[in-house]
């Protein structure tokens, strides 16, 4: 009997003592996920990712392969502009010496959700639009973008391009 | 004292049930190997299983170890009150009954999330009952879905014309042992070219025959252990007017002067939705 009431007040100790919160410093401003997309943005690296090797769990060599230097993406810059308030308002794909990602020149972009915002949209005119969603948000207020675009054929995603950003 | 009679009872119990699972049952498969990707039926004979043989109808519970159940179906049901209604298996007579899946439809799950086994047990409608109105677990083999090297290789596997595909050639795995010895690769390449309806207009070649050495593009990049790759951006690659796409890429590995080559490859090139 004694012995298992020493067990059972170390237990509750435990769990006592487990709730405690550690102490952390200050949290700082909340980060603007929609003004922290713009800025000017330079492609630093293109994975290319084949979607049906990595479905098939083949060697990671046939699963994906890095574009940048071997498609030629060499000076490519993504321009996202915003007005006063942080919305998005226009941008500007410059790829003089590189393959076009979005393939519309300039325009104006928005985002599904401008909280937590996860698909940008870009615009070009009346039937150019181009969707591409963002990888991730980690970096992003280090100056970091990441943006995915899956391609799908009948419903089958087959190929995705992730491409990295500094600004 | 007391709880050593209450474990040995429970212990007991359990081994008790087990025992009542019948152990009896003998399956095979059609075909007798599958991938997660294969259509297979799978034949399960009860005539061992005295109380499952007596049945008008018999359920499967399917399940990867470890991984889903069949979410493609809507799940298993409850294992104690009733199975769900499609896993009813099918009556081949004579204590033989069969159910016929794809893993990766079955289970909604990719050939990776499968794995290389799948579990089931053959049961009554509401199992539990510990009188054999079900089977023990059994397991059935699932082959890998091998990458196979090959002299050729498209990455990606499948693409459409808005994509950059890589073309690989291994030396190591040349077919033609004049192909190992070069130290520079060349490809001929041509699209198959249709209008919006899908009517064919034809082939485009990127350069013809005799002027692939001295076309740039052409040239495959040496990326060392035999291993030459040569990347395209076919939106832009080929002169493809718009309205118009590319159904189909072909290709022949070659030296400068043409004097040296592979067979022709080919490569579907999927629409774009």
């Amino acid at each position: 009997m004694k012995k298992s009431l020493i067990i059972n007040i170390s237990v509750l100790a435990i769990l006592v003592l487990g709730a405690c919160r550690p102490e952390f410093g200050e949290l700082g401003e909340p980060f603007d996920r929609t003004s922290g997309l713009s800025g000017t943005w330079s492609l630093v690296s293109v994975t290319q990712i084949d979607e049906k090797a990595v479905n098939k769990g083949y060697p990671s060599f046939v699963q994906s392969i890095s574009l940048k230097d071997r498609a030629g993406f060499n000076d490519y810059q993504l321009i996202l502009n915003q007005d006063e308030e942080g919305n998005p308002t226009t941008f500007e794909e410059n790829a003089t010496n590189s393959p076009a990602i979005i393939g519309i020149s300039s325009g104006q972009w928005s985002v599904d959700n401008p909280s937590v915002p996860e698909t940008i949209t870009f615009s070009g005119g009346a039937s150019d639009n181009y969707q591409i969603t963002i990888g991730t948000y980690l970096g992003l207020n280090e100056g970091e973008l990441s943006l995915r675009f899956t391609r799908v054929v009948d419903g089958d995603p087959i190929v995705s391009y992730e491409y990295t950003f500094e600004k | 004292m007391k709880k050593l009679y209450i474990t040995v009872f429970i212990l007991f119990c359990a081994i008790l049930t087990k025992a009542q699972n019948c152990e009896q049952a003998t399956f095979y498969t059609e075909p007798a190997s599958f991938t997660a990707e294969d259509e297979v039926t799978l034949y399960v004979d009860v005539n061992g299983c005295s109380y499952l043989a007596s049945l008008d109808e018999v359920y499967l519970w399917i399940f990867v170890p470890g991984g889903p159940g069949p979410d493609g179906l809507g799940g298993n049901g409850d294992f104690c009150n009733g199975s769900n209604s499609e896993l009813l298996m099918n009556n081949e007579g004579d204590g033989l009954w069969s159910f016929t899946f794809t893993p990766t439809e079955l289970f909604d799950a990719s050939p990776s999330e499968i794995g290389t086994e799948i579990g089931f047990i053959p049961k009554e409608f509401a199992a539990c009952k510990g009188n054999g109105d079900q089977t023990v677990d059994l397991f059935v083999p699932v082959e890998s879905l091998e990458f196979i090297p090959s002299e050729s290789r498209t990455f990606p596997e499948a693409f459409t014309d808005q994509d950059f595909v890589t073309l690989y050639f291994d030396q190591k795995l040349a077919l033609n042992e004049a192909m190992a010895e070069l130290d520079d690769i060349f490809i001929y390449v041509f699209a198959e070219i249709q209008d919006g309806e899908g009517n064919s207009l034809g082939s485009i070649e990127k350069a013809a025959w005799t002027d692939v050495s001295t076309t740039e593009e052409l040239q495959m990049i040496n990326e060392g252990d035999g291993v030459y790759s040569l990347t395209m951006d076919l939106r832009t690659f080929f002169p493809v007017e718009e309205g118009n796409n590319i159904s189909n890429i072909s290709f022949i590995y070659r030296n400068a002067d043409g004097t040296v080559q592979t067979d022709t490859y080919s490569a579907q090139v999927l629409g774009s939705n």
